[in-house]
Order: C-alpha cells, then sequence, then structure tokens
C-alpha cells in the first residue's frame, strides 16, 4: 500500500514537470528573419559595391571631360561660331557634371539608407540573441548545440559590422581621393 | 568654316554627351529598391519591447514549473506522513 502511493505521488510530480507554461514570444522567429536579411545584405556586398560604383562614375567622368576639352575644331571659326563653340563645350561639361552628380548622389543615398538599415540589423540581432539566451538560462534550457548556434548567428552580426568599418574606411579614402582630385584640377 | 561644316563639327558634342549618358546608365547602381525595403529591420524600440517580454515569459515559466515541484513535494511529503501514520 506504502508503495502504491508513493508510485501515485512520483506520477503526479513527473505530470508537474510538463505542466503549465506560460506564453512565449516568438523570438526565435524574429531572429530567424532578421538574420537572414543581414546575410543578404552582406551577400550584396553593399559598401564594397557602392564605393566600385562610384569611382566607376568618376573614372567615366574624367575621360568625358577630357574627350569634350580635347574637341577642336577642323579649320578657324568666325567669331561668331567661335563664341557658339565655347558655349557649346561650356554647357556639355555642365550637363554631364549634373548627371554625373545626380548618380553620385543616388549611390551615396542608397550606401548611407543601407548602412543605417544593417547597423540596425546588427543591433536587433544583439537583442533578440541576448534575450534568447537569458531566456534558455532562466529556463536552464541552454545545451551545447544551442550556444554552437547563437555562436555561428553572432557571426552574422560579425560580418555586418566589419562591413560598415570597412565602408566607413573605403568612403573616406574615396573622398580624400575626390577631394585630391578636385585640387589637381584646380591647380 | 561654313555654317554647314560648323553644325556638323558642332553636333560632336551632342554625341559626346549621348555617349556619356549610356556609360553613366551601365553603372551598377547597388541595390534595387525592392532589395532595400526587403531587408528593412524592425524597429529596434519593438525588438526591445518584444525581447524583454520574452524574458518576463520565460522567467514565468520557471517560476511557475518550481511552483509546481513545491506543491508536489508537498503533496508527498502529506501523502507519506499519512501513509506512515495510518501504517
Amino acid at each position: 500500500m506504502r508503495y502504491l502511493v508513493i508510485l501515485i505521488a512520483l506520477v503526479a510530480l513527473t505530470g508537474c514537470v510538463t505542466g503549465p507554461v506560460a506564453e512565449t514570444y516568438n523570438l526565435q522567429k524574429i531572429h530567424g528573419d532578421e538574420a537572414h536579411k543581414l546575410a543578404e545584405v552582406a551577400t550584396r556586398q553593399t559598401m564594397a559595391r557602392y564605393s566600385s560604383s562610384m569611382a566607376s562614375a568618376w573614372r567615366k567622368w574624367k575621360r568625358h571631360e577630357a574627350k569634350v576639352k580635347a574637341l577642336k575644331p577642323s579649320g578657324s571659326l568666325t567669331p561668331e561660331q567661335a563664341q557658339i563653340w565655347a558655349a557649346k563645350q561650356g554647357d556639355t561639361l555642365v550637363k554631364g557634371a549634373e548627371e554625373r552628380d545626380d548618380l553620385l548622389n543616388e549611390l551615396d543615398t542608397k550606401r548611407a539608407l543601407e548602412l543605417e538599415d544593417i547597423n540596425k540589423l546588427y543591433a536587433n540581432q544583439m537583442v533578440v540573441l541576448a534575450s534568447i539566451v537569458k531566456g534558455w538560462a532562466i529556463q536552464g534550457k541552454i545545451t551545447s548545440g544551442q550556444m554552437a548556434g547563437w555562436m555561428e548567428v553572432a557571426k552574422f552580426g560579425a560580418v555586418a559590422y566589419i562591413e560598415n568599418r570597412n565602408a566607413k574606411r573605403l568612403r573616406r579614402e574615396a573622398e580624400e581621393a575626390a577631394a585630391r582630385e578636385a585640387e589637381a584640377e584646380e591647380g | 568654316m561654313d555654317q554647314e561644316q560648323f553644325e556638323k563639327e558642332l553636333k560632336q558634342f551632342d554625341d559626346l554627351a549621348e555617349e556619356f549618358k549610356n556609360e553613366l546608365a551601365n553603372v551598377d547602381r547597388g541595390s534595387t529598391d525592392e532589395q532595400i525595403a526587403a531587408t528593412k529591420p524592425r524597429d529596434p524600440e519593438l525588438v526591445k519591447k518584444d525581447a524583454a517580454k520574452h524574458e518576463a515569459a520565460a522567467e514565468e515559466s520557471a517560476l511557475a514549473e518550481a511552483r509546481a515541484y513545491m506543491d508536489s513535494a508537498k503533496a508527498i511529503i502529506s501523502t507519506l506522513a499519512a501513509a506512515s501514520a495510518a501504517g
């Protein structure tokens, strides 16, 4: 009789282990979505791509500018023709410079926007991951596999961080190069 | 220079402008608006709130589990005490 009572009590205790579970929030899904976005942006190699495009736009402009400046009439011009020629040359250069600036501005705006998004994704990831791991710790549910997962995902954040840092460097270098070119032009 | 030849040569500027326009069009313009929209992060403040809710829920769940253990332990002790008194 005594053993039967103990057995019933043990069965009741086991039932309580899987008993009431408080409502949980689907942070894992948020974490998965944000990690996916972060990986996608990193795969696009956002910052290197924009720097390369901006440099390309500058190179194309320099070539165009040289061609326009080098264009000479095949014969002698009347004073009026010379005036028209000079005005046309100046106008072509101004329009070209405007088109160049439009493109550079578009690229710069997109780069800044994506950089900001990468920063936010990274910060979100860190908040979500810290919260998930803290939740596991509170509940005593952390396993080595989950810890490995944490480390793996943290790498996404690190990649974005490094890319961000590189982007700042590349941007500074591009700006310095542009300033040097402008100075050389003026000189 | 006669006017016809002059206008012909002047047109070279338009040709160069067109060529430059095409070259700029070939520059990689980076991510499309759709790509940027698809990778838009959640509002960081909302993420923080969700994270706080998650932690509170985990805590509540752990407390509920602990309480259940305590209740069961008490039940076992009183059952054993009753059985012992009866036996």
